[in-house]
């Protein structure tokens, strides 16, 4: 360390105050580099402990029975930690143990008047027995899949939430040429439980039209909500426009795909107009009047105008709508000054 | 050495480097040290390592749409959707009511028909209800907007959101906290300081007021400024900087502010409250999560104390009560809270109801990590959603007033013929009973008899079969028709249901105005054997609850109304004023063997309420081969007889 960087090393003449000044912040230096270091050394000890000493701790703070808030914490501590690698004999029988565990000590709520458990070992042995299974159902899919394997699927369909979860990640890490063998069947197999989030996937490693309409289609919302947000990363601009539109049938998911055809707009002019054909639809006019208004410039701000005096009634009111929601001052005073000329005696909205 | 020393000892208190924070009487007390404040807290599914904090599922990342999905919507979604209700529909109106931190505007709505009168034009009582004053309890504006697009939805359904349209004014403020409840969705996975009480981030609790004067800023990198805002919870007038529930140090997470009021998102709400108007008000929600529990002011009016537990408990029932009842002391002021300023301003029910989890992550498969009740994760909110609009809807249906009979058309079914008809019409501040026809029940005929009501009076679920609302259990009720001397007496159970009608056209065989509240009852008199002899006037007992198991206004000259705590003109079956209802006995009838018999005076009284009759005397000894029972009246065959309630 160059002894020039320490703070009054510039300095010639040094008075006695300074110089305690300058040992003090020198020792808090080194403090506060020791604390840095100290931090990660921290994590690393934990990460770097290995699995027979950190359930030998376990065993020995369960065995000496003394429950303190220190003692809870570094069982759900050592409990998350063994999530993270395989598990051992002894881990597991560990982890099925404190999984029956009910929270040991309570803590008021900050809303007062109730008391709600400090630490739950017990939820974070079960979240870890859970990880267990989607690590072991991820390397068991890897290798399923390398091979071609035909049970996959069915093994797919077969397993709990936390088995397929583990096969998704599997899917998300391998190349193209082991999944295009998957692809057709779990098309054929849209309809059935979980395989949404397997389509999803698997669209998502392929960049993938067809699965991606099967999600879209037939997908659950969630999945299928979840898939529009990355259509644009995974098949480009104009595929995803596509998609979009197909999404736009679908009521529970017709407001969130509208936001992306925006987020469209920017490169693509046809995006626009379909925001701007779709203000006058019942059902997706008040998402796009939302989306123009994310992304009004002047020309929208102009057109929004005009169409306040449309005679198409809904139309009007997407307008004004979407020009109160513009972040654009000049959009906000065409609203006000529209609503004063129409409604001069009404203070409120109605 | 002395380095060695400085080693060892900052490795061993590095051991909690995510919690170095101390803390003094619940608060941080070293807010300026950089170990403390400078702490970036990650939530994470599954990674506990250093500073991230594994939930056990995805932490929810805003999403944009006007449409409720497995999700939370971002705020400017939520924002353009209650825009959207408010320009597109008549019922909706809305108002800015004040400013935030940020100069953003808030706004509150009003949900119902514009002329705020109930159907009988007299003014509808108000409720209101505020979500989103505590940043980070992303529950609370999902469920207000719930809401809100239920009560749009169902207004033109026929059926309860019409019957609230018309009668019912519902002032609804879905976010107050707007600023701070943007710095969470900005960042939905970080927070800072310590995991046992993170402040910043996703783990705002506090509005964005720097006492420095400024605000708080958007980087959670800068974090000098990370604790500071005001518990807009605490900042009310009622019990302000009483019973040790705040604080005045502006570093704390209860913050009270420097007065009761100062907060400009306080005064925003006390605004809004006008526009119920403020002295219709009759029911008082703040949203908040989590701990699945309703805590509640007691004022010390007993009437209106014990009108909000009965309230809470039809409201928790829909649920299957798996919200809990915490009521405060009886007559503090509380802490400053909103449902302190909604009891004590206003005298209403009022409520914090905390939403689920009670626990925290842990109940939906997660961690429990600290204060993972405020994630809830995206999986659960669609039901949330629904389970708390329900709760929500029956609580304004009831808060919307008691049920009366408003109509009774009674057909002789032999002659085809209406042989009386009356209902209850305005009459200045009360009402009259206007009968339009009145010839007598004839007893060897058979009769069907047509009641209505003012409100709804029975749900129809998703598929329009009959069914009790979730939680409630209408009683199916009683008819009877009492003769004033007590010789004879007909009971008619309204079980297992009479025949609600969903089909509209009035009298004798649509709803009045809403579908299922109005019945038809056959009335199989010729099967009884009756002979009255001389005309007797009759009055109809009618005893049931509604879909919130509220009883009859006994009384419906005096139309029910709610003042200082409690209903008024809201009789029992003694016709005394109270809180509970009773039986209507204001529609007399008369008996005739004669069809065209002259009705007699209606000196009929009610038997509900009244002490039993006396036994009827023992019969006289028959003559050989004499028949007849005109005079054994109190021997009626009553094949449909229940026990005669009192």
């Amino acid at each position: 360390m160059n002894p020039n960087w320490w703070p009054g090393s510039y300095s010639k003449a040094i008075q006695p105050n300074n110089a305690i000044i300058n040992m003090f912040l020198r020792i808090m230096l080194l403090f506060l580099i020791t604390m840095a270091f100290g931090a990660q050394a921290a994590d690393m000890s934990w990460q770097s402990r290995k699995t027979a000493d950190l359930v030998a701790e376990a065993r020995t703070l369960l065995d000496l029975g003394k429950v303190t808030r220190a003692t809870e914490k570094q069982l759900e501590q050592i409990v998350l930690t063994l999530g993270s690698r395989a598990p051992s004999p002894d881990a597991r029988g560990l982890v099925e143990q404190l999984s029956q565990r009910e929270p040991q000590i309570l803590v008021a709520h900050e809303e007062g008047n109730t008391m709600i458990p400090f630490v739950d070992v017990g939820a974070a042995a079960r979240v870890t027995q859970r990880r267990w299974t989607r690590a072991a159902a991820r390397t068991n899919a890897l290798r399923a899949i390398r091979a071609g394997d035909p049970q996959f699927l069915q093994n797919y369909f077969s397993a709990d939430a936390a088995g397929q979860a583990g096969a998704i990640d599997a899917v998300g890490e391998l190349q193209v040429q082991y999944l295009v063998f998957y692809r057709d069947q779990i098309i054929d197999r849209i309809e059935e439980p979980g395989a949404d989030k397997l389509a999803a996937a698997a669209a998502a490693a392929l960049a993938d039209i067809a699965l991606y309409e099967s999600v879209l289609t037939t997908g659950t919302p969630a999945i299928a909500l979840a898939a529009i947000r990355e259509l644009e990363q995974t098949v480009g601009a104009d595929a995803a426009l596509r998609l979009l539109k197909l999404a736009l049938r679908r009521p529970d998911i017709a407001s969130a795909s509208l936001y992306e055809v925006g987020r469209l707009s920017a490169t693509l002019p046809v995006a626009k107009n379909l925001l701007w054909t779709s203000l006058s639809d019942p059902g997706l006019g008040s998402s796009a009047a939302a989306v123009l208004a994310r992304h009004a410039d002047r020309n929208t701000v102009n057109r929004l105008a005009t169409l306040l005096d449309s005679t198409e009634n809904l139309v009007q009111k997407r307008a004004l709508l979407a020009l109160r929601l513009s972040g654009d001052a000049r959009a906000k005073q065409i609203a006000r000054d529209w609503l004063a000329q129409s409604r001069p005696d009404n203070e409120s909205d109605r | 050495m002395r380095f060695l020393t400085l080693v060892i000892a900052g490795l061993l208190v590095s051991q909690f480097a995510s919690a170095l924070c101390e803390f003094e009487n619940g608060t941080i007390s070293n807010p300026d040290d950089p170990l403390c404040r400078d702490t970036q807290l990650v939530y994470t599914e599954n990674d506990d390592s250093g500073d991230n904090i594994a939930l056990g599922y995805p932490p929810p990342i805003p999403v944009d749409t006007l449409t409720a999905v497995d999700g939370f919507r971002t705020y400017s979604s939520l924002f353009a959707q209650h825009q959207d209700l408010m320009l597109t529909r008549d019922t909706v109106g809305g108002s800015v009511v004040g400013q935030t931190q940020l100069d953003r505007d808030i706004w509150a709505y009003s949900i119902g028909d514009v002329d705020n009168l109930t159907n009988d034009g007299r003014p509808e009582g108000a409720v209101i209800i505020n979500g989103g004053i505590h940043a980070r309890e992303w529950q609370s504006p999902e469920v207000l907007t719930e809401i809100f697009e239920q009560l749009v939805e169902r207004s033109d359904d026929a059926h309860i959101g019409q019957y609230l349209r018309d009668n019912l004014n519902v002032v609804l403020l879905p976010v107050i906290n707007i600023d701070g409840f943007i710095q969470t969705q900005t960042f939905p996975t970080r927070a800072t300081a310590d995991e046992r009480q993170p402040r910043d981030g996703r783990m705002r609790r506090k509005n964005l007021r720097n006492p420095s004067g400024g605000v708080v800023d958007n980087q959670l990198d800068t974090t000098d400024d990370s604790f500071f805002g005001v518990d807009l919870n605490r900042n009310s007038v009622h019990g302000y900087g009483l019973n040790g529930g705040s604080s005045a140090n502006p570093i704390s997470l209860i913050y009270r502010g420097t007065a009761h009021s100062s907060e400009s998102e306080i005064l925003a709400l006390q605004a809004a409250t006008g526009l119920g108007p403020a002295d219709r008000l009759r029911l008082g929600i703040d949203v908040h999560s989590f701990s699945s529990v309703y805590f509640t002011p007691r004022t010390g009016n007993t009437r209106r104390d014990a009108i909000t537990l009965g309230l809470a408990t039809r409201m928790r029932a829909v649920t299957n009560f798996k919200y809990r009842y915490s009521p405060g002391p009886i007559g503090s002021t509380g802490i400053g809270s909103l449902d302190n300023y909604y009891a004590f301003e206003f005298q209403i029910p009022s409520y914090t109801l905390e939403i689920e989890p009670l626990n925290g992550g842990q109940d939906y498969g997660g961690t429990g990590a600290s204060h993972s009740g405020f994630v809830l994760p995206d999986s659960e909110i669609t039901r949330v959603r629904d389970e708390i609009a329900a709760t929500l809807l029956l609580g304004f249906y009831r808060q919307s007033g008691p049920p009366h009979v408003t109509a009774v058309h009674i057909t002789n079914l032999a002659r085809d013929e209406v042989v009386y008809a009356a209902q209850w019409v305005a009459d200045g501040v009360g009402r009259r009973l206007e009968v339009t026809t009145d010839r007598a029940i004839v007893p060897s005929d058979d009769h069907r008899i047509y009641i209505a009501f003012n409100k709804p009076m029975r749900w129809y679920d998703a598929n329009g079969n009959l069914s009790n609302y979730a939680g409630q259990s209408s009683t199916a009720g009683q008819l009877e028709l009492n003769e004033p001397d007590g010789l004879f007496g007909i009971s008619l159970q309204l079980a297992p249901n009479p025949d609600w009608l969903d089909v509209p056209g009035g009298p004798p065989d649509g709803y009045l105005n809403y579908r299922g509240d109005a019945f038809t009852r056959d009335m199989p008199l010729s099967q009884m054997g009756l002979t009255v002899g001389e005309p007797k006037s009759v009055a109809l007992q009618i005893e049931l609850t509604d879909i919130a198991e509220m009883a009859l206004d006994a009384d419906p000259s005096t139309p029910v109304d709610w003042q200082n705590g409690h209903w008024t003109g809201y009789e029992d079956s003694m016709l005394a004023g109270g809180d509970t209802g009773g039986a209507d006995c204001t529609f007399i009838v008369f008996l005739a063997d004669d069809a065209n018999a002259t009705a007699p005076p209606k000196v009929a009284e009610c038997q509900a309420g009244a002490p039993p009759p006396l036994p009827p005397p023992p019969p006289p000894p028959q003559p050989a081969g004499g028949g007849g029972g005109g005079s054994g009246l109190w021997l009626l065959p009553l094949m449909l007889l229940a026990a005669r309630r009192r």
